[in-house]
Formats: C-alpha cells, sequence, structure tokens
C-alpha cells in the first residue's frame, strides 16, 4: 500500500511540473468546449437557396411565401428563369433551387400539382433537410386545398418529450465530454510508461520489488484525479457560458463519467505498455480515437450504420457513454437507467486493464 | 529444523550453488545475429569486490543486466543467491543494490524525493527512510544539493545520488555499471574507498569499468572481449598469466663478452625461471627481460648467480599494469584468430 501511494505522490508530481500536460489537462476542455459553444450555442446560420417562381396565381405566391420562412433556409435569389437558377446551383451560390413551374394552381386542382427541386447532392444533410421542409409545406397546402374542397384529411400533429426545446449545444454535450474524456486522459496516460523507458528510469525502477500492480494502479490513480478536473472544468464551462442544462443528479453524472475515465485511462495504459517510444504512443492513442469519434453514435444514430461499424461501435466504450450522458443529461435518467452503458463501458475497462497488467513485462 | 532436512535433500550441485552470491553457467545473449555475451562460466563468492573489465562492447553491461533479471538469456542459466534469474528475481530483488550505466532517476524530482521515492518502494517505515537517507546524504556529500532537481545536477553528483539509491535498501550485493565513467578523479577516489569500506563491512560488489587502473582495486576480477572472458583471477594472475609470470628486468655489466654469456646460460638454467630474453644493451652493460612464477623467490637467486660470475648486478621487478596485461592478451587472442584463418 505504501508502495502504491510513493508512486501515485510520483506521478504527481511529475504532472505538476510539467508544464505541457498541465496545459494539456487544463487548456483542452476549456478550448473544445468553448469553441462548440461558440459553434452551436448561439442561433444558426442560414443556408442559401434560389426559388424560381414561374406561377404567378395566388396559390403559387402562397407556396413561395411559406418557402420563405422555412428556418434554417434562406432565398438568396429568385431569378426568372429555371436556367439562371441552374447557373447558381453550379456556382456554388446556392445549395438547392426550388421550382414552382407555370400554372402551378391550375394544375394542383386538375390533382396533378408538383413543385421541382433541384439539390446539390454534394451535401446530402441539407438536401434531406431540404426535402423534408418541403414536404411538409406541400402537405400544409394539400390540407388547405383539401378542406376548401370538403374532402377528410388527416392530420399529423408532433409532440415532444425532454423539451420543450432542446439546445444544439445541449445536444453536443454527450459528444463535447466524450471526446474531452477519451482524447486527453488516454493521450496523457499512453506516454506515462514507455518515457520511463525511454529516459532509462524504466532501468532502476523494475530493480525494486514493485509489482506490476503497483505500477499500474499507482499510474491510474494519479491520472484519474488529474484528469477528473477536466470534466469538471467542462461541465462549468457548459453551464456558466452556455446555459446547458444538467437534467440528471450532478452525482450520477460524476458516477457514469468516472466509469468512462477510467476506461479511457486503461486503454492508453496498454498502449503504453505496448508502444516502443513516446511518438508511437500518442499515435495509437489518436488511431484509437478516430473510429471512437466516427462510430460514437454523436453524429448518426447507431442503429443507422452498417451491420459492420455496428459490431465495431459495439466494442468501442464512446458509444455507450454517448447514449448514457444523453440519458443523463438531456433526458434527466438516474444512474439506475443507464445501468447497461455503465455495465458495458466497465467490462470493456477491466478488459484493457487486465491486459495491461498482463503485458506489462518488468524487464528491459 | 525442516528447512535444514529440506537442504539435506537438495541435490549437491544447488547446494554449492546457494553457497555463490551468483553462479553464470554456459551463459549466452544474442541480439539476432549478434553475439553479445558467448559462454559465460563464473562464480562470485559472497564478499568478494569482483570486476568486470574491458572495452566498450565486450558484454560487460549485458551479463550485468543479466545478472540483475533485466534482460533474458539466450542460453545458459543464471543463479543469484541460489534463485534463478530472471524467473525468480522477485525473491532476490530486496537484496540487490543495483546503479545502472546511464542515470536512470527522475530529473524532475529533487534528490531528497528520488531517495524517499525509492525507499518506500523498498517498504522501509518512515523513521527508517528518514534515518537512512541522512546517511547516505552525510557519506556521499549530497546534503547541499537536497532540494536540488536530479536533473539540475553536474555529471558527478548524479553518479552520487544513484550511489545512494542503489544503497538506500542496505542490500548484501551491489551491482555497478560503470560507476565511475565520466567522474573526475578525486571523485573516483572517493568512490574506491568506499566501495572498499562496503566490502569490508561485508557487501558482496560487482562492478564493471573500462578503467584498466581501477580494476586493480578489485580482489577478484575478468577481462572481457567480444563476450568472452580471456582471464580470470586476482589483478596479479591476470598479469602473471598475460606474460606467463612476473617480469624481473635484469641489469648486468661486464666488459668480457664471454662472462655475460655464461650468466645468461645460468640463468636460464635456474628453477622457476621460465624465459630470459636479451632486451638490450645501454651503458656499457645488459638487460635480460626475464619471466618467473613468482618475482619474490627468484630476486635473490637471480643477484646470488650475477655476484658468484663477478658481475655487476642490478634486479627490478618490473611493474606490469592490467592495460599491458590487456592488450598482450588481445594480442594473443587475436594472433590465435589469425592463426585459425591462414
Amino acid at each position: 500500500m505504501a508502495k502504491l501511494w510513493a508512486i501515485v505522490i510520483k506521478e504527481y508530481r511529475h504532472l505538476i511540473r510539467d508544464p505541457k500536460t498541465l496545459l494539456m489537462i487544463v487548456f483542452t476542455p476549456l478550448i473544445v468546449t468553448i469553441l462548440f459553444g461558440l459553434g452551436y450555442g448561439g442561433s444558426p446560420g442560414r443556408v442559401p437557396i434560389a426559388l424560381v417562381l414561374e406561377d404567378m396565381s395566388s396559390l403559387g405566391y402562397r407556396l413561395a411565401l411559406k418557402i420563405r420562412n422555412v428556418p434554417p433556409f434562406d432565398v438568396a435569389y429568385t431569378p426568372r428563369t429555371r436556367y439562371e437558377a441552374m447557373d447558381l446551383i453550379l456556382d456554388g451560390e446556392v445549395f438547392a433551387v426550388v421550382i414552382v413551374p407555370r400554372d402551378f394552381e391550375e394544375e394542383v386542382m386538375k390533382g396533378r400539382g408538383f413543385i421541382e427541386v433541384i439539390v446539390d447532392e454534394a451535401n446530402p444533410l441539407i438536401a434531406d433537410l431540404l426535402a423534408s421542409a418541403l414536404d411538409k409545406i406541400a402537405y400544409e397546402i394539400q390540407l388547405q386545398v383539401s378542406e376548401k374542397a370538403r374532402h377528410p384529411v388527416v392530420k399529423v400533429i408532433i409532440r415532444t418529450v425532454y423539451g420543450p426545446t432542446v439546445s444544439k449545444m445541449e445536444s453536443f454535450m454527450p459528444l463535447v465530454l466524450g471526446v474531452l474524456l477519451h482524447l486527453v486522459p488516454m493521450s496523457l496516460i499512453s506516454i506515462s510508461i514507455c518515457r520511463e523507458r525511454e529516459l532509462g528510469t524504466f532501468e532502476q525502477l523494475v530493480m525494486t520489488p514493485i509489482s506490476k500492480w503497483d505500477i499500474i494502479v499507482g499510474k491510474l490513480i494519479a491520472y484519474y484525479t488529474a484528469t477528473m478536473s477536466d470534466l469538471v472544468l467542462t461541465l462549468a464551462i457548459a453551464v456558466v457560458l452556455f446555459e446547458v442544462r444538467v437534467r440528471s443528479s450532478l452525482m450520477d453524472l460524476i458516477i457514469f463519467s468516472s466509469a468512462f475515465l477510467f476506461c479511457s485511462l486503461s486503454i492508453g495504459m496498454l498502449i503504453s505498455v505496448l508502444a516502443r517510444n513516446q511518438l508511437q504512443a500518442q499515435q495509437a492513442s489518436i488511431f484509437f480515437f478516430i473510429p471512437s469519434l466516427l462510430f460514437s453514435g454523436a453524429f448518426t444514430p447507431l442503429k443507422m450504420l452498417s451491420p459492420f461499424a455496428r459490431t465495431m461501435a459495439l466494442t468501442l466504450p464512446m458509444p455507450y457513454f454517448v447514449n448514457g450522458i444523453k440519458a443523463l443529461m438531456i433526458r434527466g435518467f438516474s444512474l439506475l437507467d443507464v445501468l447497461y452503458d455503465l455495465e458495458a463501458i466497465l467490462i470493456i475497462a477491466m478488459l484493457y486493464f487486465l491486459s495491461a497488467i498482463y503485458m506489462l513485462k518488468l524487464k528491459l | 529444523m525442516v528447512r535444514n532436512l529440506f537442504k539435506l535433500l537438495l541435490p549437491p550441485w544447488i547446494k554449492r550453488a546457494m553457497e555463490y552470491v551468483v553462479l553464470l553457467k554456459d551463459l549466452t545473449k544474442r541480439f539476432g545475429s549478434f553475439t553479445a555475451v558467448d559462454r559465460l562460466n563464473l562464480s562470485i563468492d559472497r564478499g568478494e569486490l569482483f570486476g568486470f573489465l574491458g572495452p566498450n562492447g565486450a558484454g560487460k553491461t549485458t551479463t550485468i543486466r543479466m545478472i540483475c533479471g533485466l534482460l533474458e538469456p539466450t542460453e545458459g542459466e543464471i543463479l543469484v543467491f541460489g534463485h534463478r534469474m530472471p524467473q525468480e528475481r522477485i525473491k532476490v530483488l530486496k537484496r540487490i543494490g543495483y546503479m545502472p550505466q546511464h542515470f536512470g532517476l527522475y530529473e524532475d524530482l529533487t534528490v531528497y524525493e528520488n531517495l524517499d521515492f525509492y525507499a518506500s518502494l523498498y517498504g522501509m517505515s518512515r523513521n527508517e527512510k528518514r534515518r537512512r537517507i541522512n546517511e547516505l546524504l552525510d557519506v556521499l556529500l549530497l546534503k547541499p544539493y537536497v532540494r536540488t532537481p536530479a536533473g539540475k545536477l553536474s555529471g558527478g553528483t548524479k553518479k552520487r545520488l544513484a550511489l545512494a539509491v542503489a544503497l538506500i535498501h542496505e542490500p548484501e550485493l551491489l551491482i555497478l555499471d560503470e560507476p565511475t565513467a565520466g567522474v573526475d578523479p578525486p571523485l573516483r577516489r572517493m568512490f574506491w574507498k568506499y566501495f572498499k569500506e562496503l566490502n569490508k563491512a561485508g557487501v558482496t560488489i560487482i562492478v564493471t569499468t573500462h578503467y584498466m587502473d581501477e580494476a586493480e582495486n578489485c580482489r577478484r576480477l575478468v577481462l572481457m572481449s567480444r563476450g568472452k572472458i580471456l582471464a580470470e583471477g586476482s589483478p596479479l594472475e591476470v598479469k602473471r598469466r598475460a606474460f606467463g609470470g612476473d617480469l624481473i628486468s635484469v641489469r648486468v655489466r661486464h666488459k668480457d663478452k664471454h662472462v655475460l654469456m655464461a650468466f645468461e646460460e645460468k640463468l636460464k638454467q635456474l628453477p622457476g625461471i621460465l624465459e630470459a630474453s636479451l632486451r638490450g644493451l645501454y651503458d656499457h652493460g645488459t638487460e635480460y627481460l626475464v619471466i618467473v612464477e613468482d618475482a619474490s623467490e627468484l630476486i635473490d637467486d637471480i643477484v646470488r648467480i650475477a655476484e658468484n660470475a663477478g658481475l655487476e648486478v642490478s634486479v627490478s621487478q618490473v611493474q606490469v599494469s592490467l592495460e599491458d596485461a590487456f592488450i598482450k592478451l588481445l594480442e594473443g587472442e587475436h594472433g590465435q584468430v589469425m592463426g585459425d584463418s591462414y
């Protein structure tokens, strides 16, 4: 026990006396959170589109008015012909063109009405957004027409839960926390053992009657408490500067994040045990981080990934963390509701932790 | 009681091994196709001050690291205090103090913090730690640097700190890899004085060096070159082995050539003389270089023969350095290699 404690104290001294690690622990969460906050916290930007109104009927105007008021879009150009509009889209001035064709109202009354949309598929997200927005508008117009003609109609009423609104920044918080509590601890601890090997301090260290557990657990404790400050810092900035609400109890959030932190550190520790030098360790931890980020479930829900990617994602701790944090922070669940994710994270963590202990050789 | 009974049941070779501090059997280490240590057989007794001597790349550090259990041998066996290395190293680590060739302490920790850290790893209590650290700080003159980060120390001070760490747990066996490399002469002398004191107090010391002069301090040593042992024994024995015996210079003076030649014949016939050769002429006299088994016994005899022949004579033992011996041995080895290939 005294040996373990000696390692912990020694690691603290390293951390405190090395300005680089201190900078990384404090400034990474600061910068990342503020960047996310500035990018997604304020009012969103608008996407320029072009509108060609070939039909001058009242229904045509009504449609045009509705299109102008669809939130993320901004009708930046109203060219007279579709050919001018095509030029705009090819030049990259607008992301999409909406064309209300000649005789639109007449055709609608005959039951053959349509509007044309030309989208730049290079931006599939915008194409999807626009398509759904126009579907909604078309549906509303149809409702009005049908109601006037006293045809039977079916209305869709959307209500939200966990609302009334979840701000952009709040919806990004699981990702921000995931990135910070994964990359920072992992890359920090990944150099801790191979640095000792590189500097030659390992040779003296392993001549003492110390066990592998002492070395690994001691380092984990030191780095765990040091990087716990990242969680506190990130939450503080998000809450104070960007008005993010934590809907669950803070204790639950901290316990859940601790498990994830332990997991990130264990992965980094295994990397450190296996790497031959510090550079290799840093590269390995970034290499590990990329699939974690892509398959985190923060960009696209896991269910929409291909089966292969989904299987791969399930072996990574990040998706469980993002899922669990979403449930805690946004939905306001308690720890008991995210036990599945917590267990998954702990199992993965133990796997890496035990492998690190097994693989560490007290030799040169 | 049970332990003694158990000892009785052990095979004799293990019993013998338990009396040695270090026993190497056919120890071989290869790195790829390069053989760093080649079938080394060696035993080091309790209480020895044992030296590994040789040029850089002779395989000294590799041997030392294998004895410490830091490297796994390719072939052969290592027993330290009767325990197999590296399999049973955990059982003997507490009894070994090790000072590596390169500074292996934490440069961002102060002198005191380094010592305290290592003392804790050996499981010492708080009072024990304080007593031992202060003792070592005094003996190794480290008091003024207590709060200095180890990285800011000069080369010699770093070596002293490394030695202090190696000694922190009062080990029975002290293994020092090039302890005096890059150390100035006064400090080197201090180190050796201290090593001898420790040795007298019962600590077995194994030391490597490529300084031939300081190897004279060892009670026993091996000369290594390219992974092999060239010679083994006390410094005196090694020198005798290199030249085939002690070297004596005999200077005689006489005008008559025939008298000199008669003396030379007699000299060669003297029992105990292994070789006598003309070394040179000077001041109307002649110098012979004589190799004998033991100089102390024969000097008187030589003087007697010369005086009986009516010669003016001066006899002195040639002080051979280990360096001379080493070069002589290396030449012999190279000659052999040449001979093999032609």
